[in-house]
Order: structure tokens, then C-alpha cells, then sequence
């Protein structure tokens, strides 16, 4: 069954995303990183993606999905107001508003990905509920060396304390770790 | 002249405590899962005692080239004892401790570690820390100390030792820092049982 990674780029103090709700400066690397070896893997493992509402509008226009978004696969976005009319779709990208809990999205990304994985990409509140909720198979969180000093941060929960995690690997790409955990399957 | 650095082991979620630390309990709940990579056993262990290879590997140079610490009165509070500074594994440091407070004690050495307070700021206690330091690395120990050297652009290096462990809630490390830009670049990545260490040094 397909995997359910969740992975964001945080600064170094923990941060998704400044005070203004930008995270720019967390991608530096932006322009680079289209083209690198470390996102053609992210892209090539990924059957099917999973976001919350809010990460789905930071593209602006959401027809920019179909013609840009590097992940040409099903997308599935959490959400109690899907759109009245869906966005631009294509052969590999289509669109899912799942509006009956993340359980259920998680079972329809997971049967959309087939054996590739589903990617996780934001927002933070998403990947915690799916953390707590038992539901993501590996977390993969990229540092980024800077501080943002405020805005939202992506683990702020006293009940993440009983998520056991299992260090993967740290793959490096130019000034980001990728630190990669397996999330120990916890006990009831 | 010694690089000043901020050297912790933080949870993934960044906090270098537990929730609730205090003299009883300076790890906070929990707060001993931060620094089971360095112990030869778990730490529930009774032979917790002994530093295992992976810390002196990462630390143990640490402690030939260290010539003065700063901390907060907080921290001073949550490791005073009548043997001086003890780590949780037992072993007595007798480096030189600077204590940034408001609210100074009497200068003393307890056990084989001196202490002396001080009260006119970040500025003074480098100072006097480099003077017993020398060529000797300073470490600063305490969130809110590094915060403060962090904020006055005084931190050369930044060494974190990230454990797998979500806490929930603690003492952040990187707390109250405001938006101004502190530029980083890494230095290095290091994989080890149950830990990764990042050392970054700081540009701006």
C-alpha cells in the first residue's frame, strides 16, 4: 500500500511560514531545487498529493495547477468549502475535495497513489492532525538555515509528545537537511 | 580568539527541556529522551552514568577547547548544587561559569566549578568571560542567554544535536528572537544513532 509522507521546509527556530504567511524565505533554493536530482525523486515516488485548503490557495490561481505544478498527479485537498467550480485539470493531474475528514482523504490519495507514495506537502496544521491521527508513514522535514523569528510553526501540539519517531536518513541538498524519520506505528 | 557557540541537543520540535522543568526535575518531563543519544544505556538505566562514543566524538573535543560558559540565573537555578555544575551523567565541570542575571549571588566556587555573577549585561559578561577564556571557545548555556548573545549578533556557531523525539511543549531554544535577519550558512551534517548534528555558523 502506498506510503504517506509528510514533509514541509521549516526555518531553523521551527517555522512554516513568516508573520505575513509568506515562505519565501524558506525557499532560497527555489530555483535550483525545480530542477535538481532530490525533487526528480520526490516527483518520480509520488502517486498521488494530499494538502490543506490554505496550502492549496498559496498558488493563487489554481489553474496554474494543471499547467505548473510540479507534481502532475491526483491532488487531494482537505477542505469544508471545496470551490464551486474545480479548477483546470489534465490527463495526470486531477483535483479532489474531500470535505468528510483526513481519514477519508488519506484512504482515497492512498488508493489514487496505487505503489508510489503520498506526498504530504502542507500545511502544518494537516500534517498534525494526520500525525495524530495515526495516518503518515514517514516524515521528512527540510531545515533551512534561517530564522524567521515569528509567524506559524509547524509542530505546536503537546499531544505530538506521543508521536515516536524513527530516524531514516539526512540527505543534504545545498544548504537544506532533509532529516527523515519513520513514524513508529503507536501502540493504543 | 575562541568562537563563541550556542552547542544544544534540541527535539525535533525544538525545545531543549521537557514541559515543567524545574531544580527537582531540570529536564522537564520527558526531557531526558533529549540526551539518551550520549548515554551508554537508556536513561531509566542504573549505569546511565557512563558518556558513550558518539558524545565524545561530538563533545568531547568540546571540552578540551571550552574556557568559559555564560549562562542565565534560570539555568544556574536548574543545575546549582553544592558540587558545582554536574552533568546529568555525573561528570563535575570545572570550566568557568558566568551567570547573566539581575539578581547576582555571591561570587563561589562550588565543587570544582567557580562561578561568578554578572549584572551590567551580554556585553560585559563576554567580555569577562574572554579574559578568562583566552584563546579557549566560550559556550552559552540556556535558551534565554542564547537568545540574547543570538539577538546581539555575538554567536559565531550554532552546534545542534537533533533527537527524533517530539516533547510537545519545554523551554524553546529559538524563542523571542524577533524578525531581524540572523544569516546562517551549515558547516556540516553528521548522522549517529539516534541523533543528527547540524552545525551552522552565523554570517551576519
Amino acid at each position: 500500500m502506498a506510503r504517506v509522507i509528510a514533509g514541509m521546509t521549516i526555518s531553523l527556530d521551527g517555522f512554516v511560514a513568516d508573520q505575513e504567511g509568506s515562505a519565501e524565505r524558506l525557499y532560497p533554493d527555489f530555483a535550483t531545487l525545480q530542477d535538481s536530482a532530490y525533487m526528480e525523486a520526490i516527483i518520480a515516488e509520488t502517486g498521488a498529493v494530499l494538502m490543506g485548503k490554505r496550502s492549496y490557495e498559496m498558488a493563487g490561481d489554481p489553474d496554474s495547477y494543471a499547467d505548473s505544478y510540479e507534481f502532475q498527479a491526483p491532488i487531494f485537498v482537505v477542505t469544508h468549502h471545496p470551490p464551486e467550480v474545480p479548477p483546470k485539470q489534465n490527463d495526470h493531474l486531477t483535483f479532489t475535495f474531500v470535505t468528510d475528514g483526513v481519514e477519508s482523504a488519506v484512504a482515497r490519495a492512498t488508493a489514487a497513489a496505487g505503489d508510489r507514495a503520498v506526498t504530504t506537502v502542507g500545511g502544518a496544521s494537516l500534517i498534525q492532525e494526520l500525525l495524530l491521527a495515526g495516518l503518515v508513514d514517514e516524515l521528512h522535514i527540510d531545515v533551512m538555515p534561517v530564522f524567521l523569528g515569528a509567524g506559524l510553526r509547524l509542530f505546536d501540539s503537546l499531544a505530538l509528545r506521543r508521536i515516536q519517531l524513527e530516524k531514516i536518513g539526512v540527505p543534504e541538498v545545498g544548504a537544506r537537511s532533509s532529516l527523515r524519520f519513520r513514524v513508529m506505528k503507536q501502540e493504543s | 580568539m575562541g568562537t563563541i557557540a550556542v552547542d544544544k541537543s534540541i527535539s525535533l520540535d525544538g525545545f531543549i527541556t521537557g514541559p515543567n522543568p524545574g531544580p527537582e526535575n531540570p529536564l522537564g518531563t520527558g526531557g531526558e529522551r533529549i540526551f539518551a543519544w550520549m548515554m551508554e544505556e537508556a536513561p531509566e538505566s542504573e549505569s546511565s552514568s557512563k558518556m558513550n562514543e558518539a558524545w565524545d566524538e561530538q563533545i568531547g573535543d568540546a571540552f578540551t577547547s571550552t574556557g568559559a560558559i555564560i549562562m542565565g540565573r534560570k539555568s544556574f537555578d536548574l543545575i546549582d548544587s553544592p558540587e558545582g555544575r554536574v552533568a546529568p551523567g555525573g561528570i563535575a565541570f570545572d570550566w568557568p561559569v558566568f551567570v547573566l542575571t539581575h539578581r547576582p549571588l555571591k561570587d563561589e566556587t562550588k565543587g570544582v566549578t567557580p562561578f561568578t555573577f554578572v549584572s551590567d549585561g551580554v556585553e560585559s559578561a563576554l567580555r569577562r568571560a574572554r579574559e578568562i577564556a583566552g584563546n579557549n571557545n566560550i559556550g552559552l548555556h540556556g535558551a534565554s542567554v542564547a537568545q540574547q548573545f543570538l539577538k546581539a549578533g555575538l554567536v559565531d556557531e550554532i552546534h545542534l544535536h537533533v533527537v527524533p523525539v517530539l516533547l510537545g511543549d519545554g523551554v524553546r531554544l529559538f524563542d523571542h528572537l524577533g524578525v531581524d535577519h540572523i544569516e546562517l550558512e551549515p558547516i556540516s551534517v553528521a548522522e549517529a544513532p539516534g541523533v543528527t548534528h547540524l552545525t551552522f555558523r552565523i554570517i551576519t
